[in-house]
């Protein structure tokens, strides 16, 4: 290239840099989080705490290449860029960490003003629209390792003062061993939230709980190393739940609950397991090949926001097979089952219900070739699984809907069942035999109308068969937010009931008093245990069946 | 002219709507192929075979396994890797990236954002299908209700001539009430309370009826510089936003409903037409089809946010969760606004002159009307059909204008 091009090259890339930095700045609508839980602000805990570090999207926020604030004292003023908090007339100056075009990360000063407020960002002379945040004393959140605020929490081991690994299915913890928790939003500290954080314990309310066990804390403040970050120091209680992803929270002032994560209990330094199908576990964490055959009958009373109750009944099948990678962290929403007695929860921007899955849930593992659909023969006739759908064997078999708006198509009656692969390129030949059976029945659901956020909430049972497993499932839909949160519970193994406590709730959105702008339910699911039968065919490590009786019913969270 | 319908009429709907269209399995008649240049398109080996996928949603979905727009299958290779294959041309020249697929969501989706992440870090999951579907329902047909009672709805039309607005019940469909108002009555709503109904005229006054007597209760005289026309009231029913169709005075009055005061007015774009708020009542879009120009205004701080420039945009409709706007501009369009990014994402053709838009239960169905030619126009998200109805026209040359639906 010559001078000349090369001087040409140079003014077009300069004309282009102003070009671009002469555009004004945009906040992304509903684009302000916690930067650890990314929990929505829809949502009742989705506000920002006082000292903390939120992250916000937009276009245009930040220079072209990203700044990063490397060393105290810190500043107000970042690449160019400043990021202001806006009440009525009272203006204060978050201090950035991270600016680039599309995302910046900053402390919230700890003198910033409570409630409603307006982030504004100025880049050089041009400022950019004011977007809503909410501003509380306290809002903690707890890094991921995934960086999503869900699946394993960055929380470290301590094995001694220079051995601290980050604990991971892989890297588990015992009762009794100290743990460091990372996150932000304990609240304010007392001194300039730009320099090198002084520790010692804040004065809120700090508790954390592992696999539902409230746990001794030893230290909750900043971390000395960062400015807007906690670190809450805690030991593994003696009678937490073992686990691969035994879920851990933390509330503070008593009533304030953060995103749930998770930390692997065991055997020091050995894989964990896990209570509820351990094989699907093994062939998860470890990435042997697996295929499962999975069949559903949903029954569902839809009572609320309707002219009349109606229930709604479908059977459905999905069947895969694939050999996930060997991660650190893997983690995956609808895999990762809490322990027999433990809750998790997960919140979400967007629908969790028809729209949008958690993070983590879809596919990107190419499924293995077990060739020709399946048949399924049981008392209703036979039926081939001929459906696809998101690269596996997955549809619906039949369905029914009271009142006499659908007649019965339903397939899955209890019964015995024969399942036959004809083999692919990838998985053998098989047939296997299970049952399903008659499946339990929710003794209370038909009284659950209104769920009181504040008080447990509890769901019993009776009937189903030997071996099987009960999780309460409950979704929680804000649409004019466009929020969700859901809480997982999974009750031990011959339980006939299980309590959900208030933490598991709390996050859940209010319902609205127009029906049609919430979307709220509670499933009870149920793994029949005579339905789990192995799948034996060749290429493979793991196989099963199963089947999932799932009763669900709307209600109102208050 | 704009219909509003009563709460009673919505929540009577809202019965049959939730119960059909709450959980339906998610549908997409797409021809996504067509949108060759989406980022989130990637090519991947499915049985050994190099296959262009898509996410669906959330959902990783296959696309094509044949020639598609840019996709050949011949350009790419999947002898060496079975999960990764490699294409025959230069990787900087690949139509798409391979294996690495860039996820749904976009920057105003952080969580999206990061579940891409989280995904394309191998983590397996068709199991989570399962759960993340439920509840099913299977697609029935609708039984509609068809005895009328007291729960069915009442419509308000202004009658701009007359200077009055009517009451209309739906069934039995007759007039309950004409209630006289000033001058040039424009554009009715009624607070999500089911009491008020606010009116504006042009000729400078906005009035307050009662809607359990029929009467009204109070007049806001406002200056003659001001003309009332589009209305909008907030979710909790204690704000209410008119634009002023003026060009020395174009703003937006935010009216206290409690005291029937101007608190504060808003400078906005010239011959400010429409007020919508998104459903979360966070934001108010205003149409200016002289100005060309849809206005976007943050409520909290009555503070302009951004600005679309839209040709004579004339009414906005928003879907439940107020992710996209659709935008109704002349001559015959519908554009799509992510709400997010503020971005112009799609747009639909439609009949002359549209004016009036709005969306069904479910986000399934948008309804436009178009004057000009007098057609009334459907749009099928789902299936992202368009089909159109030619209207009757009654005996005095009147056109569709105005959509109310029964929810």
């Amino acid at each position: 290239m010559t001078s000349a091009a090369k001087a040409t090259g140079l003014f077009l890339f300069l004309s282009c840099s102003v070009i671009a930095f002469a555009q004004s700045p945009l906040i992304y609508n509903r684009a302000v989080y916690n930067a650890a839980s990314y929990m929505p602000a829809g949502l009742p805990n989705g506000a920002i705490a006082q000292g903390s570090i939120f992250s916000f999207f937009g276009s245009n926020i930040g220079p072209t290449p990203a700044a990063t604030a490397n060393s105290f004292p810190l500043g107000t003023t970042l690449g160019g860029v400043s990021v202001n908090i806006v009440q009525g007339q009272k203006v204060v100056s978050a201090i950035p960490l991270y600016v680039s075009p599309t995302q910046i990360n900053a402390i919230m000063p700890s003198n910033a003003p409570l409630g409603l407020a307006s982030v504004q960002v100025v880049v050089g002379n041009l400022r950019s629209n004011l977007s809503p945040v909410r501003i509380a004393g306290s809002a903690f959140g707890i890094f991921s390792a995934l960086g999503n605020g869900l699946g394993e929490g960055i929380l470290q081991n301590f094995i001694s003062a220079d051995n601290q690994p980050i604990n991971a299915p892989t890297v588990t913890a015992q009762p009794g061993q100290a743990i460091t928790l990372w996150g932000t939003g304990l609240g304010p500290v007392s001194f300039a939230d730009t320099v090198a954080p002084t520790p010692g314990n804040l004065p809120v309310k700090t508790e954390v709980f592992v696999g539902g066990v409230s746990a001794p804390i030893l230290y909750n403040g900043r971390a000395p190393c960062c400015a807007g970050t906690d670190q809450i120091v805690f030991t593994v209680p003696n009678n937490a739940p073992s686990g691969c992803w035994v879920p851990v929270y933390v509330r503070t002032g008593g009533t304030t609950v953060s995103n749930f994560v998770t930390m692997a209990i065991g055997p020091q330094g050995q894989t964990c397991t896990t209570d509820v199908l351990p094989q699907v576990t093994s062939s998860f964490v470890n990435g042997t090949r697996l295929a499962e055959a999975l069949f559903t009958r949903t029954t569902t009373l839809q009572d609320i926001g309707v002219l009349k109750p109606v229930e709604v009944a479908s059977d459905y099948y999905v069947a895969f097979a694939f050999q996930p990678n060997v991660l650190q962290f893997p983690f995956n929403p609808a895999l990762a089952f809490p322990p027999g007695g433990s809750c998790t929860a997960y919140t979400l921007y967007g629908d969790m219900i028809n729209g949008f899955g958690l993070p983590g849930m879809p596919p990107t593992t190419m499924p293995l070739d077990f060739g020709p659909p399946f048949q399924l023969t049981g008392p209703r006739g036979s039926k081939t699984m001929s459906q696809t759908y998101l690269l596996a064997q997955a549809g619906y078999f039949g369905g029914s809907i009271g009142n006499g708006v659908l007649s019965s198509s339903l397939f899955l009656d209890p019964g015995s069942y024969t399942l036959q692969g004809f083999g692919g390129a990838d998985i053998g030949k098989f047939s296997t035999n299970f049952n399903i059976p008659q499946p339990p029945t929710w003794t209370n659901r038909d009284q659950l109308v209104v769920v009181n956020r504040s008080q447990p909430l509890q769901i019993s049972w009776t009937g189903g068969d030997s071996g099987q497993r009960v999780a309460i499932i409950g979704i929680g839909e804000d649409i004019p937010t466009n929020s969700s949160a859901n809480f997982v519970c999974m009750a031990p193994p011959g339980a006939t009931s299980i309590t959900i406590p208030p933490d598991l709730l709390s996050n859940m959105p209010p319902s609205r008093l127009n029906a049609l702008q919430s979307k709220d339910i509670i499933y009870m699911l149920t793994l029949s245990g005579t339905s789990v039968q192995p799948l034996a065919a060749s290429g493979l490590d793991q196989g099963l069946t199963g089947f999932y009786s799932i009763i669900g019913k709307t209600v109102f969270f208050q | 002219m704009t219909i509003r319908f009563t709460r009673g009429m919505k929540l009577m709907g809202a019965g049959i709507a939730l119960s059909m269209v709450w959980f339906v399995l998610e549908a997409c008649e797409c021809d996504e192929t067509k949108e060759q240049n989406f980022p989130g398109f990637w090519v991947t080996c499915v049985g050994n075979k190099p296959t262009l996928m898509t996410y669906n949603d959330n959902s990783a979905t296959i696309v094509a396994q044949s020639s598609a727009g840019n996709f050949d299958p011949k350009d790419w290779d999947c002898g060496h890797d079975a999960n990764s294959p490699s294409y025959k041309g230069s990787q900087s020249t690949a139509p798409f990236t391979i294996s690495t697929p860039s996820g749904p969501g976009g920057p105003s989706n952080a969580r999206g954002h990061q579940a891409a992440q989280a995904s394309s870090q191998g983590v397996a999951a068709y199991l989570p299908q399962v759960l993340r579907l439920l509840p099913f329902i299977p697609q029935a047909k609708i039984i509609g209700p068809t005895t009328c009672d007291s729960t069915f709805p009442d419509v308000f039309r202004t009658d701009q001539l007359d200077a009055q607005v009517t009451r209309i019940g739906t069934c039995p469909f007759q007039v309950k009430a004409r209630i006289s108002v000033p001058p040039n009555p424009l554009q009715v709503a009624v607070t999500p309370d089911g009491t008020t109904a606010v009116v504006t005229s042009f000729f400078n006054a906005i009035s307050f009826i009662d809607l359990s007597s029929n009467r009204v209760t109070f007049t806001l005289n406002t200056d003659s510089s001001i003309n009332p026309h589009g209305l909008a009231i907030s979710p909790d029913g204690k704000r209410a936003y008119v634009t002023s169709f003026n060009t020395n005075n174009a703003e937006v009055l935010v009216i206290d409903m409690a005291s029937k005061q101007i608190l504060t007015t808003i400078q906005t774009i010239a011959y400010p037409q429409g007020a919508t708020l998104t459903p979360d009542g966070s934001q108010l879009w205003i149409t200016s089809p002289l100005g060309n120009v849809v206005d976007i205004i943050d409520t909290l701080t009555n503070t302009r946010v951004s600005g679309r420039s839209i040709t004579q945009a004339t009414d906005v409709a928003f879907n439940s969760t107020g992710t996209r706007a659709y935008i109704t501009s002349n001559p015959n369009s519908v554009v799509v606004v992510d709400t997010g990014t503020y971005q112009v994402i799609k747009t639909y053709t439609v009949g002359q002159g549209p004016t009036d838009i709005a969306m069904s239960y479910g986000d399934g169905f948008l309804v436009v009307t178009c004057q000009a030619d007098g057609t009334t126009w459907i749009i099928d998200l789902v299936k992202n059909k368009l089909t159109s109805v030619q209207m009757t026209q009654n005996p005095t040359g009147d056109v569709p204008s105005g959509i109310a639906f029964v929810h």
